[in-house]
């Protein structure tokens, strides 16, 4: 790790001090462009926009509390095949995390890209967003920064952070080459620039930031937030257990399930160019529904459900990065994260690997030993 | 078009139908969706139940058929052919198997027809979506390889051979022929195995199209079905093949004697062997290990073990000739070598080790060195000088000479030898052994001035000038230290040791006269025991040696204590001089000293002693000699020869090349080592030696090794009946009789004495590279730096032929084997009863010394060791029964019909053709048949009869008595087990191994010569127990196998194998490293994985893992899986059928 | 209560364990209806979706058996299939699905009696834990 540069925050201006940091950077002669969260015109959405013009990026916002897809399946888009001009990326730790694993599965190349990853002070879910951002855009994204900063990020009555966002122990942008901080420091002042990679300490050098440290305030503060939800994590995570411990219970708990897919579309480490349940394998003949219909009395339409949860499980689970936007995309409000959540946390650990920490780390499913697990042969245990 | 499907259920006469209710399953078949018709038949793979699903296949026009009956492992090939032939693809085909997994293990009926109908629904809807498959096919290589070249892998190379296939015969050890030709003769027509086997191996080596590979081992096997790629290991024979004329010179020369494999260790044989008079190739085989650890345990590594076997074998010269390969003064260090091999001789795992200094010291002793003759030297016109004459300056010399070096020797004494001649007392190192030694040196061209010192009467300047291109200084360490106490300094009578010793060694008149007087010699070390020995040797009265340690820290060797104790020396440990006492006179008249006790232990870990308080004491002497360690004489060190030197004044060299701060000056022995033995003298002479022939040839001393690695510990075995014998000790002078006496103290070796030494010796390195052979060989075939070689072969198909290994039957102790030297082996009676074996052929029994010298009287064969047995091998090895008659036969033969031979079966198993009449005839011979098993052989007698006999208990179970019958010899039919490397083996080639270990065949009946993986066959008694005709039956059988792919050329391979669906791949390449065979490539430009399909063996590892199932299994898709599962679950729920 | 019959199914290796099953039917050593089995070339295609699939439509257990290690036709197909069915057996007990209902085993070309043995030991098993949900759930 890089000694820390300051970026100056001029007349208190957080989001003007990013924007120009970025058009500095945007300004080098080989970035081709950047990718960043901008807010489209008229709606208060905001969605990452990829950006030539300098011009543009005075509409970006990458402090808003707004999350509405995870920016890891258009980064892969991006580099899946040689862009040809290198790309500056603005992302969220989940993000970064979840594009190492798309470049694990091919899907993505980190070469061409330089990845600025922001502290992330978590986001709301979409409807949430809409409502609160109506009243004026910049100001209620500094409004909520300040607020969350302070420890509450509910800043308006009935609106708070996602179940994914609250529970989540990865704040800083591990895996960006870039890292902008602003936890644990007063970013009325100025914010941190940190190199996390040669690529990142080049592009840093010459920008010729002025060189500080890093304050015992924000490793304090990092740590004060991490293990608090850590503490939230466990919590829900015995909840989710309960709520799923028996095949009656997870068939409930995943009841409004209408097949829609849209999960596994929102979700950015779920790379198939076809999902197997959209192939003939599970277009079943009519025949067969009666069949099933004969064999068990009744069955509820769409079938499948449960199975399609659990091998997205069985397939994804490893490699989840708990970004939430599982949820986020459910039209049956189903808490899917959470599932997911609770059970990659040890599909992970009995692998010993942690999704999208490591990026020479091979997915678990890509190697195996001759002496490994034997416990699991035999009919004891 | 629509779905039809057959469906057929086979009785298989009551095999299914006795338990499943055929008819029902038809009939519930009949109405699951797309069955057109559903029939049940009694035997569905005869022709007409083949002929009626064709019929049907065209009536009906059936585009499915199912058939329920036995394992698809048995038949499922034949129902597709039917298929096929009536047109239809024949992957649209399905098998359930209702006899193996139903009838046969389902003992109720109406369970029985339930789980066939689950089933059949299962099949039948597994069938709705199979897909056609268009058969593959693939060219054969026509090379065949044969692994093992007993009488299966000759007859299956010579099989196809004679159909002009090329084949690669791989065997394993030096000779092909394998167990067959161990054998005497062969039953049941006793024509003798050599006769019918030897013709046999000669057709192998001689056919043009077989490429026969001994001492040779598969280690890897790559490829598939008809096109193999094998690699295979050639051990050096370190004997040229072609070139060697098997005349057996090498062997007649050879002094190692190991056992012989060949005579099952009965027979010895020589380490360059050739397994048997008729052995194919003839080439004979040199049997190398590491080099035995002695030789790495030597300094110089010397040639112990060669030049220990040359003695053996009365060859001195040749032996000395050995030695003086690396120890140019074998007489010398005969005599003075701290021997550190002696500390690594595996003899001392027996009793103690060889006494190897004192073998060198006698070939030494037997060789005139003035008439030894000088190796031819090729002169060259550079020349080198040595400064210093002691043992590393003549290695030098000696070497440098031999490579033709002009070799000036300098020395600062009268006369050469350093410390050898005035270090070493004469009752160690007698001054004539030295000169001898010396002076073949001399002799082979080396000049030395003596008298001369260097850095006074002559410069390194100098010899430049006088063009010596190289110089060694090996000037050792000449100077005593001093012990540093008052009145050392300045009293007389203070003389140290070397100096002592130097002047006692040449006589000099200067030598102080001890007679009578009272000495103190100061030290632990050899200096200080010679010192101490020496000056009672000139007379002293009193001789103390004052130590400031314990004993057992003395450097000194235990047995140069143990002769100064002999000679009365007194040991005054734990003490340590403070001051020289004076006489008025100026002489010295005691030494003072204090005890001490041993403190914390110092750098070298020894206990360093602290002075006891008050303890002071005077020790009455009129002379003193220190003898507390040497240290280099650096007085010649000066501007003219700036050499770096220690602070200890030893000088600098690079410990690798010994060269010095001045690139053409080397050093070595105690110079730079400081005070050592004269063995790392001699090494460091070979060192300088090596590294200043590369300098003068201007070479860069890089390619120097550092050390020769020994490191290998691949050693011989010891002999389980390796029995304990004395180690020799030398005879050594009466202390009484040594007296004044400076004449050697030991005498060495007699020639007996030496000659049972030689034989303690085990030979740890095999051959003992003494090169003898070499020499004996006309046809110079003989080449000790042979190296393994691999190469690569292409083959098409596989025969495996790799035989069996015979049971040692020594853990079933009650029958005596090992502990009772007459208790054979049938392996071993047969080498006893050949006439190469080590008996020539006539049956005898081992005396007491274990001699085979007179024959048997009776004779109880036993058998079943091992076999027929719930405790070792279930199974019957089948070929013991007839071997047993035979060797009654043999037996009443070859030692008389008078011989009473007892043969104890379980039961007789003659069923072969002609054996049952063998077994009359043997019965007619006189041999006394005993049903029953023995239950123990022993030597304990009860009465006359049994006392010196071996006594066979016994049930005659047909007597329904026990019966002991006392015999001279007993034969155990032991047990045919598989290989030992079975296991290996089958993995290099893909054989799973049956429960009884040997290589598993596809089907006992079907498929005896196929194995799981296709293209590899097996023959003969590595698949199971077989007598010679039934292996070579199946030998040949192989080789048809073999062929009729080889000869068609092409063979239809797997169509199940991977797919990768490039519209649903996402390029993850996840599959790539999971797949065994690397089949699976990424196409860069479309950014989907690809199968190749000509490696692809369908495993279906890529199946397994591809999240969107891209990858697939063609014929074990996702659907098919599924479609069976469901069927299944169905017919469960539903077992009336649907509706 | 009587013993109720499970419905067990066992995707078993064609090399070794199906070979052992012909070996058990061979030596006519009996063993539960309960067991059927699904043969497939290498335990190590057996995808993940097998096992989901067969427990979630009614199947009481599931067994996956194939070579030891070393043994296994395809060089380590097991050692895959050992990981996938270990991820599983992470992921299916959390939802009420005992340990018993799904099984990995070695079983050799040459272990008819081990077949025939581990059979009846895991219907014994699966008597005991009682019939699973899944059957009757209308998932």
């Amino acid at each position: 790790m890089s000694t820390p540069r300051k970026l100056e925050v001029a007349e208190q201006d957080v989001l003007g001090a990013l924007r120009s940091f970025f058009e500095s950077i945007l300004a080098m002669e080989d970035t081709g462009a950047i990718l960043a969260p901008r807010r489209l015109p008229v709606q208060s959405v905001v969605m990452p926009a990829l950006i030539g013009d300098p011009k543009y990026l005075r509409e970006i916002d990458p402090l808003a509390p707004a999350f509405f897809l995870n920016a890891a399946r258009m980064v892969s888009r991006l580099s899946r095949k040689s862009p040809g001009q290198k790309i500056a990326v603005v992302l969220r730790p989940c993000e970064i995390r979840a594009f190492i694993e798309l470049v694990k599965l091919k899907q993505g190349a980190l070469d061409e890209l330089l990845i600025i990853g922001l502290d992330c002070l978590g986001a709301y879910r979409n409807s949430d967003y809409r409502r609160y951002a109506s009243e004026g855009p910049d100001a209620s994204t500094l409004k909520f920064f300040f607020g969350a900063l302070s420890g509450s990020p509910s800043v308006m009555a009935g609106i708070d952070l996602t179940a994914a966002c609250k529970v989540c122990e990865h704040p800083i942008p591990t895996g960006a080459d870039i890292a902008v901080g602003f936890l644990g420091i007063s970013p009325l002042d100025h914010l941190l620039v940190q190199a996390q990679s040669t690529k990142g300490e080049e592009m840093l050098a010459r920008l010729g930031l002025e060189q500080t440290l890093v304050p015992a305030s924000r490793t304090e503060a990092i740590e004060a937030l991490v293990s608090a939800r850590f503490h939230a994590r466990d919590k829900f995570f015995d909840q989710t257990r309960e709520a799923t411990n028996s095949l009656e219970k997870l068939t409930a708990y995943l009841a409004g399930c209408v097949n829609c897919y849209n999960c596994r579309v929102a979700c950015p480490v779920c790379y198939c160019r076809e999902c197997v349940f959209t192939t003939d394998v599970f277009d079943h003949e009519p025949f067969q529904y009666l069949q099933w219909a004969h064999r068990k009395g009744e069955i509820k339409m769409p079938t499948d459900t449960v199975f399609y949860h659990l091998t997205r499980l069985v397939h994804m689970s490893t490699a989840c990065v708990g970004c939430g936007q599982c949820s986020n995309a459910c039209p049956s409000e189903i808490p899917l994260t959470e599932l997911f959540r609770a059970t990659a946390v040890r599909t992970q650990r009995i692998f010993d690997y942690e999704a999208g920490m490591d990026p020479d780390a091979p997915p678990p499913m890509t190697v195996f030993r001759e002496k490994e697990f034997v416990e699991v042969v035999g009919l004891s245990e | 078009m629509s779905i039809r499907i057959g469906f057929y259920i086979c009785h298989c006469g009551i095999n299914i139908a006795g338990k499943v209710r055929v008819t029902e399953v038809a009939d519930f078949a009949g109405k699951l969706r797309h069955v057109a018709v559903a029939r049940d038949y009694r035997f569905m793979c005869s022709d007409p139940g083949q002929a009626m699903i064709e019929k049907d296949i065209h009536d009906y026009g059936l585009n499915r058929v199912v058939v329920a009956s036995c394992s698809p492992r048995l038949h499922e090939k034949t129902f597709q052919s039917a298929c096929r032939r009536a047109g239809l693809n024949p992957y649209l085909f399905q098998m359930a198997s209702v006899r193996e997994q139903v009838s046969w293990v389902t003992p109720d009926a109406d369970e029985a027809t339930g789980k066939a109908k689950s089933l059949a629904a299962a099949a039948i809807n597994r069938v709705v979506f199979h897909h056609g498959l268009e058969t593959r096919e693939v060219p054969v290589h026509p090379d065949v390889l044969v692994v093992g070249a007993g009488i299966a892998g000759m007859q299956a190379a010579l099989d196809i051979a004679a159909a002009d296939h090329r084949v690669y015969l791989v065997e394993k050890s030096s000779t092909i022929g394998g167990h067959m030709l161990q054998f005497d003769k062969t039953f049941p027509t006793l024509d003798c195995a050599a006769c019918i086997g030897t013709p046999k191996m000669v057709d192998v080596v001689q056919h043009p199209n077989i490429k026969l590979l001994s001492y040779s081992e598969v280690t890897e096997l790559s490829g598939y079905i008809g096109n193999y790629r094998a690699k295979i290991r050639r051990l050096p024979r370190y004997v040229k093949e072609g070139i060697c004329t098997g005349c057996g010179e090498c062997a007649a020369v050879c002094p190692v004697i190991l056992p012989s494999e060949w005579d099952e260790g009965l027979g010895s044989r020589k380490a360059i062997y050739r397994a048997f008079p008729q052995a194919v190739p003839i080439t004979f085989c040199i049997d190398k290990n590491d080099r035995a650890p002695c030789v790495g345990a030597c300094p110089a590594h010397a040639n112990v073990q060669g030049y220990i076997q040359l003695i053996k074998q009365k060859k001195y010269k040749e032996a000395v000739q050995l030695i003086m390969e690396r120890i140019p003064l074998p007489g010398v260090l005969g005599r003075v070598c701290p021997h550190p091999c002696e500390l690594e001789c595996r003899r001392s795992e027996v009793d103690s080790a060889v006494a190897i200094r004192d073998l060198k010291r006698f070939a030494a002793d037997q060789v005139d060195f003035e008439t030894l003759d000088i190796p031819p030297i090729a002169e060259n016109d550079k020349k080198i000088a040595i400064i210093g004459s002691g043992p590393a300056g003549l290695t030098v010399a000696y070497d440098l000479r031999q490579k033709g070096y002009g070799v000036h020797i300098l020395e600062a004494r009268p006369e050469l030898g350093g410390m050898l001649r005035y270090g070493i007392p004469d009752y160690r190192l007698p001054q004539a052994v030295l000169d001898a030694e010396i002076g073949y040196i001399l002799r082979m061209g080396v000049t030395a001035r003596c008298n001369v010192r260097f850095g006074l009467d002559i410069t390194l300047k100098d010899l430049e000038q006088e063009g010596y291109g190289a110089v060694f200084m090996g000037i050792g360490a000449q100077e005593c230290l001093k012990i540093g106490i008052p009145g050392e300094a300045e009293t007389s009578g203070v003389l140290d040791a070397i100096r002592f010793l130097r002047e006692a060694n040449t006589k000099s008149e200067t030598t102080p006269d001890l007679n009578g007087k009272k000495v103190a010699v100061i030290g632990g070390g050899n200096v200080a025991m010679d010192a101490a020995r020496v000056a009672r040797r000139l007379g002293a009265s009193r001789v103390t040696l004052v130590y400031r340690r314990t004993e057992q820290e003395m450097p000194a060797y235990a047995d140069e204590i143990h002769e100064a104790r002999e000679e009365n020396i007194a040991f005054q440990f734990l003490t340590l001089p403070v001051r020289v006492i004076q006489a008025p006179d100026g002489h010295v008249c005691g030494l003072e000293c204090v005890e001490t006790r041993p403190g914390e232990p110092d750098a070298d870990g020894r206990r360093r002693p602290e002075i006891i308080p008050g303890s002071e004491m005077i020790i009455d002497c009129d002379w003193i000699i220190p003898a507390i360690g040497q240290s280099v004489d650096s007085s010649w060190n000066d501007a003219a020869c700036p050499l770096e030197c220690s602070p200890k004044n030893t000088i600098i060299a690079n410990p690798k090349t010994l060269q010095t701060s001045i690139p053409h000056v080397f050093a070595g022995g105690d110079a730079v080592s400081g005070p050592a033995t004269v063995v790392d003298a001699v090494a460091a002479g070979h060192r300088a030696a090596e590294a200043m022939d590369l300098f003068l040839q201007g070479l860069s001393l890089d390619s120097l090794q550092t050390e020769i690695p020994y490191s290998g510990q691949r050693w011989k075995e010891i002999p389980v009946g390796c029995t304990p014998k004395a180690r020799a000790q030398l005879s050594c002078r009466e202390p009484a009789g040594r007296g004044a006496c400076f004449a050697e103290i030991s005498s060495g070796f007699s020639e007996d004495a030496a000659h049972a030494e030689t034989e303690r010796c085990l030979n740890c390195g095999g051959c003992c590279e003494c090169m003898e052979c070499v020499r004996a060989c006309a046809a110079k075939a003989i080449d000790h730096t042979m190296s393994e070689a691999s190469l690569e072969v292409a083959v098409g198909t596989v025969i495996l032929a790799t035989g069996f290994d015979l049971m040692d039957p020594t853990p079933l102790s009650r029958f005596g084997y090992g502990a009772y030297p007459n208790v054979f082996t049938s392996l071993e009676f047969e080498r006893i009863s050949n006439a190469t074996g080590p008996t020539g052929g006539k049956i005898l029994m081992r005396d007491a010394a274990g001699e085979f010298s007179k024959p048997p009287e009776s004779v109880a064969i036993l058998h079943c060791i091992g076999s027929r047995d719930v405790n070792c091998h279930e199974y019957c090895s089948r070929v013991c029964c007839m071997a047993a008659l035979k060797y009654t036969h043999l037996i009443k033969e070859k030692v008389g019909h008078h011989t009473r031979v007892y043969d104890f079966y379980i039961d007789m198993r003659c069923f072969g053709e002609g054996y049952e009449e063998f077994y009359r005839r043997c019965q007619e011979e006189g041999t006394q048949f005993i049903r029953g098993k023995v239950a123990e052989i022993t030597d304990r007698a009860i009465g006359p009869a049994e006392t010196g006999k071996l006594i066979a208990i016994a049930e005659d179970t047909l007597l329904g008595k026990c019966i002991r019958v006392p015999v001279d010899m007993v034969v155990l039919c032991s047990a045919i087990e598989a290989r030992k490397d079975a296991l290996s083996v089958g993995r290099i080639f893909g054989v799973n191994l049956g429960a009884d270990g040997f290589f598993l065949e596809e089907h006992p009946k079907l498929g005896p010569l196929n194995t799981a993986t296709e293209g590899v066959f097996i023959a003969g008694a590595c698949q199971s127990p077989k007598d010679i005709p039934d292996t070579v039956a199946q030998a040949s059988g192989a080789a048809a196998k073999a062929l009729s792919l080889a000869s068609r050329g092409r063979v239809t391979v797997q169509s199940i194998i991977s797919w990768i669906d490039p519209d649903i791949c996402a390029g993850c390449q996840l599959c790539i490293p999971l797949c065994p065979y690397s089949a699976i490539e990424f196409d860069d430009r479309r950014k989907i994985s690809v199968v190749n399909e000509a490696i692809c063996k369908g495993c279906g590892s890529c199946a397994g893992a591809c999240p969107s199932g891209a990858a697939q299994v063609r014929h074990f898709r996702k659907e098919h899986v599924f479609a069976e599962f469901e069927g299944m679950m169905d017919a469960i729920c539903n077992p009336g059928g649907r509706k | 209560m009587e013993a109720f019959e499970p419905a067990i199914v066992a995707f078993v290796c064609n090399w070794c364990t199906y070979t052992a099953a012909d070996l058990a039917g061979t030596s006519r050593l009996s063993y539960p209806k309960s067991v059927r089995l699904i043969r497939v070339m290498c335990t190590g295609m057996v995808d993940p979706q097998y096992v989901l699939k067969a427990l979630l439509e009614g199947a009481d257990a599931v067994l996956v058996s194939g070579c030891h290690p070393g043994d296994c036709h395809y060089i380590n197909g097991n050692f895959k299939a050992r990981r996938r069915i270990k991820l599983l057996k992470e992921i299916l007990p959390r939802f009420g699905f005992e340990p018993e209902r799904l099984r990995l085993t070695w079983i050799g070309a040459s272990d008819g009696i081990q077949f025939a043995e581990i059979m009846q030991k895991m219907v014994a098993q699966i008597q005991a834990i009682g019939p699973s949900k899944a059957g009757r759930m209308a998932a």
